[in-house]
């Protein structure tokens, strides 16, 4: 379950110092000096809002907010003095290169303008294409076929590999049947001959997946990265994440999360390449989801299952998505908020009321109940909904009583 | 193993090292402390400085984001009492006992008298010490200093010369063969060593000079 404490929104809020809620507060400092990757998220985002202020990207609010937390702050005031200078420096590099440096694509200009050069290096673009054919028809198939058919019953990752069938994900595989290990072993045998013959994409590639599947994602991703130097490609780019995405779980807290952002790049890059390669799509869904970016990821997987309805996959898709919506209160629109708590409310939820307001006042705008039901009142009122008015008033009071008595707390009865 | 007091690094030392908030404090933290301090935090030298960096990081972050006026100098405080303390007694969690530590000079700067004083009778003549401007002839330096591809990162990072700002990053990520987040921490980082070596360079923050 994603800690909403720990979602890029509320690290950003609290860097600008919009979080006010005592509650929130006191949960982010605590994960601050117990949780190292925490607070390499905060360090970073903090100096991502440096950095965005500098080179002009947060917008006029954010802005505000960040300038109002200089005064206090000698050692972020320093940071942004360095950003800026930075900056000065980078443009007063840019401008003496422009003074000094010819055109790069002059040269080649000028050469493409010779027909015999532009004929010559057609005639070897061909010929390079004929051969890239010929040795990707000269194959691994069989090798991975028979790979594929010792996961059919349980897939070796979470993530999915390129041309794997559904299996479902065991979480202890155990040793492999000793049949399968001779399997295993000839199939390696095999791919590292072919890869020694012909080393191309194709066998590369193929060598790569053997290896992803045995969990040396060390090897995985070196063979790969040999694959894509002869082309880039959406199934090895996918591959490539996969392995990073895999990798991750075995790294120390520090690393894990550039291993993580490395497969979600991988996963893009494929994307972008074949936007129907639903391998790809998958893996990104799941790697937004393993980085805490809840939104983004319920728009993957949602985009995901718009492609695949029915499969397995779109099976696993759909848990995914619906345990994603079932714990965020931070995914749900602000009606949404709105309408849950008065359900609650109406039927003397306590709890459920409760925990609605605790997950969104931290945020004081958008969801935030209390801003939603001034705003209700006002449009009762307006609109003599007398009945509507009361209640807005009557909940917002509720929540006025309750946090006064749970954490003495006031703000919310004026 | 313990540093010997030429082995504390310098960068530490002159940059962002606590400062000494009263004389009580100035009188009992010496070198050696410090330098026990340092290898409290972790035996591996260049370790000790980076989570040195990373403490004060959360401590200031902690105070500035609780409102307090002068966020490094509870920093400094927090940190001063934690190397006091360390040195008496063996502290199983370092940062989880820094946090408490934190939370209690946070409470008491709230206890702090705060005389209301009649606006007319205000002393405008009395002017806040000035902060030290930012030197650039100090960054030039520190940026010759860093190795050339460091040194090309963060210029091309802060450079607006390219078309697009996001077409530039992931060209820069895509040429040094890492993803957006690895290369946004590495920017950090390269900034961090940036920021350490102008701040020695500014003679920022020598806190043990007199102790």
């Amino acid at each position: 379950m994603v800690n909403p404490l720990k979602t890029a929104e509320t690290v950003h809020e609290y860097l600008l110092g919009r979080v006010s809620d005592e509650t929130t507060l006191e949960g982010i400092e605590e994960l601050l000096f117990t949780d190292e990757e925490f607070c390499s998220q905060v360090a970073l985002a903090d100096d991502e809002i440096i950095n965005d202020y500098v080179r002009g990207r947060l917008n006029r609010v954010d802005a505000d907010s960040f300038r109002a937390t200089l005064p206090a702050d000698a050692e972020r005031r320093f940071k942004l003095e360095m950003a800026q200078a930075l900056k000065e420096r980078a443009l007063a590099r840019d401008l003496k290169t422009a003074e000094a440096k010819p055109s790069f694509f002059g040269p080649i200009i000028l050469f493409f303008r010779q027909p015999m050069y532009a004929g010559a290096f057609a005639v070897l673009l061909i010929a390079a294409v004929v051969l890239a054919v010929y040795l990707t028809r000269r194959g691994n198939g069989d090798q991975l076929a028979e790979l594929r058919s010792i996961y059919q019953q349980s897939r070796p990752t979470e993530t999915r590999i390129s041309e794997f069938g559904y299996a479902p994900l065991t979480q202890l595989r155990g040793a492999p049947e000793s049949a399968d290990k001779n399997r295993l072993r000839r199939i390696e045998n095999n791919l590292i001959e072919a890869t020694e013959k012909n080393p191309n994409a194709q066998t590369r590639h193929a060598l790569g997946v053997f290896y992803l599947t045995q969990h040396d994602h060390q090897k995985a991703i070196k063979e790969f990265e040999a694959a894509l130097k002869f082309g880039d490609a959406a199934k090895i780019r996918n591959d490539l994440g996969s392995a990073y995405f895999e990798r991750a779980k075995t790294e120390p807290e520090d690393k894990r999360l550039e291993d993580l952002a490395q497969s979600l790049e991988e996963f893009t890059k494929a994307t972008k390449l074949d936007g129907n390669l639903l391998e790809a799509l998958f893996n990104k869904s799941l790697a937004l989801q393993e980085l805490r970016m809840p939104r983004e990821a319920k728009e993957s997987w949602t985009l995901y299952l718009q492609k695949d309805s029915s499969s397995s996959w779109a099976v696993e898709a759909r848990k995914n998505l619906a345990r994603l919506e079932g714990q965020q209160t931070f995914l749900k629109k602000d009606e949404q908020v709105l309408s849950d708590f008065l359900t609650a409310y109406r039927n003397h939820d306590d709890a459920r009321a409760q925990t609605i307001h605790d997950e969104t006042k931290g945020l004081l705008r958008g969801p935030a109940l209390p801003l939603q039901l001034s705003r209700r009142y006002l449009i009762a009122r307006q609109r003599g909904d007398q009945a509507g008015a009361a209640e807005s008033l009557a909940a917002m009071t509720y929540i006025g009583s309750f946090e006064q008595a749970q954490h003495s707390e006031f703000f919310f009865l004026n | 193993m313990r540093y010997a007091i030429a082995e504390i690094p310098t960068t530490l030392l002159k940059s962002g090292a606590p400062r000494l908030p009263d004389a009580q404090t100035r009188k009992e933290l010496t070198r050696e402390k410090f330098a026990s301090f340092l290898e409290w935090l972790s035996p591996d030298r260049d370790r000790a400085g980076e989570e040195y960096e990373r403490l004060r990081f959360r401590l200031c972050t902690f105070f500035s984001q609780r409102r307090c006026s002068f966020a490094d100098e509870l920093a400094d405080e927090t940190i001063n009492r934690v190397i006091l303390k360390s040195s008496e007694e063996r502290i199983e969690n370092k940062i989880a006992y820094c946090y408490g530590v934190a939370k209690n000079v946070f409470r008491e700067s709230l206890r702090k008298d705060r005389p209301q004083v009649d606006i007319d009778e205000v002393n405008l003549a009395a002017k806040a010490p000035e902060e030290p401007s930012f030197s650039r002839e100090c960054l030039d330096k520190c940026l010759e200093k860093l190795p050339a591809d460091s040194r090309d990162l963060l210029l091309d990072y802060f450079s607006e010369a390219k078309l697009a700002k996001i077409k530039l990053h992931r060209s820069i990520s895509e040429s040094l063969k890492t993803s957006q987040t690895a290369l946004r921490m590495r920017v950090m980082r390269t900034k961090l060593k940036l920021k350490i070596c102008v701040q020695e360079c500014m003679g920022l923050n020598e806190p043990l000079r007199n102790a």
